[in-house]
């Protein structure tokens, strides 16, 4: 038995080949995934692990914001002070005080920020050769206006010593002379890619922390004989709770594990193309399985009239199928290596990020993924082995057999889970369910999605002649056309890849644009100014989760600009106001027992905000604010149990704990939300001094054109920062929409690709099925064309169904969605509907070639021969 | 060109001249037609008979235009076959040349009528409804037209595929066995079909059997061993068709 199962295994292998494709991507992207962030991450370690090597114990301050809210770029700084206090520590060498934060953003020669993906833009007070840090050229900065900076970023930007270099940090801004080019002990220019520029300690301080006098943190090295972890408690107990106090190890894990986050996306691409690539792959062996089984139906009766037992005949197929898993996972595995080998290296050259690490391989991954490679195929054949074995002798001898199975009982089991999923779709819509609206909508979408997988055959029946007859008019289109209803099961299961793919793509696709025009339709009636001042990403961060103006939360540099450009600006023609918008992470203290919550901060003249950005006063006064007064929008207030009158604490990263007094309460709006505080207490407390957005209003009759030149002018020295007109600003609020969409899209576009293997595997196996009715369309005058003509035609038929139904499930999918989410408009994504419908067409094109190819050259006389 | 009278020429359906037909290279190499020379007078119904092995299918599938020759030529009508690409042998084929298989002869996801008209749609004609008419009262199935293969009897197929032949008035029906898989009642039928085509229709065709039954319903016989003709009868009846056949088998053991 097992000599005619490896017999047979060698005769089909274009089929399997096919079929172990799939399986193949799969297990390339599992292990990929797996591999790249080992590699990378341990990259990193290493790289913390040698800066931190020196370092026995760090004190830091204490974030005053929920560190789940709270920026990663900004720690607070601890007093010079407290280098003094803890000289006397027992066991302590040597006690230094640090400057060094991420935020020095170099500008390159091309006027653009030098920007490296990841890895932070490190500014530091320079200490001389101190730690890791050697010299490779130059001195270290000695003058307010000298910098000495690490090679990764002299190569970066082309930097020399004697040259000059601009950075950008809290302060606008400022041209450095380069004095020194610097690497490190181990023999690098970067540590895990960072760019760095030294400063003197002062201008550290001023540039990086805000003000002089601070450090970011300081360093204690042990005596002799003082373990780290006794050091750290000594310090912990002379430093008081107020600060943060970690060995070197503790800080090069935290450093380490911050630093990996956007190594978190890369993982999630890979395995949600993984996870992609094995589902269709599930389909692609069900259907080659299912092609080849009943073929070899009559070849199976066969053996089991001669004897064989049932066992034995679902054995045969499960060693194909463990042979055929195995093979493909293995070279899953093998391409999964060479990929993250490219990918390392892609890595490497995109971020300067000089790993001392070579490619590592983690055992225990590539095993689950080798096992998750072969578990599929073979649960994938086994459903088809199974059906064949049950199939009686003398019933699979008669030819097609297997072919005509009532689509009676697969209709009636679709149909319960369609009609329940459209009920918890409807559910949803209509009826006050609160918070499981949700819950309800995408149970009846999963539910909806299984019924539609079921229904598929049916619907083929009925839509495939009427897209077949759009497509075509010519007997060899109705060829196709009738060929592809020929097996309505066969069918369902090939087009199941696009019909997921187009599901989830006409989804987000309405989604998305619905968010759009909802963002675009809130920031047109908020906002009332003309220009809009921000930096690049700032605007597209704004009306996050709940509305209000962006912070700095997902770890990013907030890029602001120079207060200057605003009384500039209101110098210029035709500018009738300009103010600006200050932003940061605040903590409010709870009410009556409630825990503190995070919430964005503004600051900003009160009067002239509420006028450009539309916000509505709800009770108290919405005058300029004093120090010490903040309005707070409506919904904080019932939240935190607040009115206006009380007092409330709010903390933020730089200032700690502070008591204000509330005077106004307003609407909250897209870009205002969260307590707004005075300029001047915005100033002092907020991580960044200097505004992040700016607006302007113009006079009536003002020429828009040469204002927004002359204001852009006026930021013309700021790369990171740009003027946007309302149109532009609302494009780049929902730009966020954009990127998700986007990286989405990219996924799904890789699962286009496996759709079309699907239909490439089904078209192969079918012509190979077909070769004697192949043989007598020609023989009876059928051209090469016309060959072609109809195979293709069998493909696109099935390819514009699959994309049909999907983007019809999806978008219904979305639109209810939009409804439950409360969107002021469904809005339609017509053209990228279009397009992706555009998309199975080619998809169906594509998988025509090879097949239709294969179609035309069928030998009439080897067809026809029946000996 | 030849030099045969134009007199000759519109009166052979097809003709081989000096075919000859291997299949392998070298030592391995079986030559199928040895210089072989046959006529096919139109309205005239040929039988080709001969054991296993004589090239009686080589023949017929050359003179079709489903094979290529080595060397001589095949005429169909006033076409010679050798100057034809792909595209004018299908053409030919859609066109000028009928034909019905032993087996496998009809598309099983299309109707007996779609079947039988397939040749026409191809080439995008329309039947005449009159000879339509006609030719599927011949092959009787007026009734059986919105059936599907699945749903006929093989009887019934072969006759769906013996109207397909027809429709098209060809210059020659070609048939491969085409009651090599029915029951003699229904093979009996084909045949009776088939002679009335060529008295009624004058129609012409050459059969390839193995049959003597059969090759009695045929005007003429011709009888290949080896790749050669080597024997012919006007006329025959069953017996004397056994009788050659019998003296063949001899010959070639």
């Amino acid at each position: 038995m097992l000599k005619a199962t490896l017999k047979g295994l060698l005769a089909r292998k274009l089929r399997l080949t096919l079929a172990g494709l799939a399986v193949v991507l799969g297990v390339m992207a599992v292990s990929a995934a797996m591999i790249t962030t080992t590699t990378v991450g341990s990259g990193f370690d290493s790289v913390f692990q040698t800066i931190s090597s020196n370092v026995d114990v760090t004190v830091s301050g204490k974030s005053n914001v929920d560190s789940k809210f709270s920026g990663k770029a900004f720690t607070p700084p601890v007093p010079e002070s407290l280098v003094d206090e803890l000289s006397d520590v027992p066991g302590a060498k040597s006690v230094v005080g640090e400057v060094q934060a991420d935020g020095a953003r170099p500008i390159g020669p091309d006027g653009k920020t030098i920007s490296v993906q990841g890895p932070p833009r490190t500014g530091r007070a320079w200490h001389g050769e101190t730690g890791m840090v050697r010299l490779r050229a130059g001195r270290g900065p000695t003058a307010d206006d000298e910098v000495a900076i690490n090679g990764g970023l002299a190569e970066l930007g082309g930097f020399k010593v004697g040259g000059t270099i601009d950075v950008l940090t809290l302060q606008p801004r400022k041209q450095f002379k380069v004095v020194g080019v610097y690497g490190y002990s181990n023999g690098l220019d970067t540590l895990g890619g960072s760019t760095e520029v030294s400063f003197t300690e002062p201008v550290a301080q001023q540039l990086m922390l805000g003000e002089t006098g601070m450090f970011s943190s300081v360093t204690v090295t042990a005596a002799d004989g003082t373990s780290p972890e006794q050091l750290r408690d000594q310090v912990a107990d002379a430093a008081g709770g107020d600060y943060l106090v970690r060995t070197g190890d503790q800080l090069a894990d935290d450093a380490a594990g911050d630093a990996m986050a956007f190594l978190d996306i890369v993982k999630i691409i890979l395995l949600g193309f993984s996870g992609l690539s094995l589902l269709v792959g599930i389909f692609l062996i069900l259907n080659t399985f299912s092609i080849l089984v009943a073929q070899r139906t009559g070849e199976l009766a066969l053996m089991s009239a001669l004897g064989a037992r049932r066992r034995q005949i679902v054995g045969s197929v499960l060693v194909e199928a463990v042979l055929v898993g195995t093979v493909a996972s293995g070279i899953g595995l093998g391409l999964g290596v060479l990929v993250s080998l490219l990918l390392k290296n892609v890595m490497e050259a995109n971020s300067g990020a000089q790993l001392p690490v070579s490619l590592i391989v983690p055992a225990g991954s590539m095993v689950l993924a080798f096992a998750v490679g072969v578990g599929v195929t073979v649960v994938a054949a086994l459903l088809p082995a199974v059906r064949a074995s049950k199939v009686p002798p003398v019933e699979a001898m008669r030819a097609s057999a297997a072919e005509q199975r009532s689509l009676t009982r697969i209709t009636v089991l679709g149909a319960i889970p369609a009609v329940l999923g459209v009920g918890g779709v409807v559910a949803s819509l209509v009826s006050e369910l609160g918070g499981y609206r949700w819950a309800a909508l995408g149970g009846g979408i999963v539910l909806g999605l299984f019924g539609l997988a079921l229904l598929t055959p049916v619907a083929s029946r009925a839509l495939l002649p009427a897209i077949g007859r759009l497509l075509g008019w010519s007997m060899p289109a109705k060829l196709g056309r009738l060929n592809a209803s020929r097996n309505p099961r066969r069918t369902a299961i090939t087009v199941a890849t696009l019909v997921v793919t187009l599901g989830l793509v006409g989804g987000v696709g309405v989604v998305a644009e619905s968010l759009r025009a909802d963002v675009t339709t809130r920031v047109g009636s908020d906002l009332s100014a003309d220009f809009v001042i921000a930096g690049d990403g700032v605007t597209s961060r704004a009306g996050g989760s709940g509305g209000g103006p962006p912070t700095d939360a997902d770890g990013r540099i907030m890029p602001t600009f120079s207060e200057s450009v605003l009384s500039k600006a209101r110098s210029i023609d035709g500018v009738s106001a300009a103010t600006a918008q200050y932003v940061d992470t605040v903590q409010v203290s709870g009410a009556g027992g409630r825990k503190p919550a995070s919430s964005p901060a503004n600051g900003g003249a009160l009067s002239e905000l509420t006028g450009v950005l539309g916000v509505k006063k709800v009770s108290g006064s919405l005058a300029d604010l004093a120090d010490g007064e903040i309005a707070m929008d409506k919904k904080t207030l019932s939240d935190r149990g607040l009115h206006v009158g009380s007092t409330v604490k709010l903390a933020t990263e730089r200032g700690g704990w502070k008591q204000y007094r509330i005077v106004g309460s307003y609407e909250p709006n897209f870009l205002l939300n969260g307590p707004v505080l005075s300029p001047a207490d915005a100033r002092k407390q907020f991580v960044s001094a200097l505004p992040a957005i700016g607006y302007v209003k113009l006079t009536p009759g003002a020429s828009v054109d040469s204002v927004k030149k002359s204001i852009t002018d006026l930021v013309a020295d700021n790369p990171e920062v740009s003027v946007q007109d309302q149109t532009q600003a609302a494009a780049s609020a929902s730009s966020q929409v954009d990127l998700a969409e986007l990286m989405l899209y990219v996924l799904l576009g890789l699962s286009v690709v496996i759709g079309v293997l699907g239909i490439i595997n089904t078209m192969a196996l079918s012509i190979l099925e077909r070769t004697r009715e192949l043989g007598l369309l020609r023989a009876i005058g059928m051209r090469r064309s016309h060959m072609v003509h109809m195979v293709v035609a069998e493909s696109l038929v099935m390819a514009v169904f699959g994309g049909l139904l999907g983007l019809l499930f999806g978008g219904l999918a979305g639109a209810s969605a939009v409804a439950v989410a409360g969107l002021a408009s469904l809005a339609i994504p017509w053209t990228s509907l279009a397009v992706f419908l555009g998309l199975a067409v080619v998809a169906g094109l594509v998988a025509a070639l090879a097949p239709s190819a294969r179609a035309a050259r069928v030998n009439v006389l080897s067809a026809i021969a029946y000996e | 060109m030849t030099t045969l009278s134009k007199d000759t020429i519109t009166g052979l359906a097809a003709r081989a001249v000096g075919v000859t037909k291997a299949y392998g290279t070298g030592a391995t190499s079986v030559v199928a037609l040895d210089d072989i020379s046959v006529d096919v007078r139109r309205g005239q119904f040929t039988a080709i008979m001969g054991p296993s092995g004589s090239g009686k299918s080589t023949l017929m599938h050359c003179l079709a235009g489903l094979d290529t020759v080595d060397s001589g030529e095949v005429w169909i009508g006033e076409t010679e076959l050798g100057t034809l690409a792909d595209k004018g042998l299908a053409d030919l084929r859609r066109n000028r040349v009928g034909f019905i298989f032993q087996q496998f002869n009809l598309l099983p996801t299309l109707s007996a009528e779609e079947n039988i008209t397939l040749p026409l749609a191809i080439a995008r004609r329309k039947a005449e409804p009159e000879w339509f008419n006609r030719v599927v009262e011949a092959v009787g199935l007026a009734d059986r037209l919105n059936h599907r293969p699945s749903e006929l009897s093989g009887g019934q197929q072969q006759r769906v595929a013996s109207a397909r032949a027809l429709l098209p008035k060809p210059d020659v029906i070609f048939a491969d066995e085409p009651t090599g898989n029915l029951d003699s009642r229904s093979g009996t039928e084909i045949l009776r079909f088939l002679r009335r085509s060529v008295e009624e229709f004058a129609q012409t065709i050459v059969m390839v059997t193995h049959d003597a039954n059969a090759a009695a319903y045929a005007d003429r016989v011709v009888f290949l061993l080896d790749g050669r003709l080597v024997h012919e009868l006007s006329d025959p009846d069953a017996d004397e068709v056994l009788d050659t056949m019998k003296a063949l088998d001899s010959l070639g053991s």
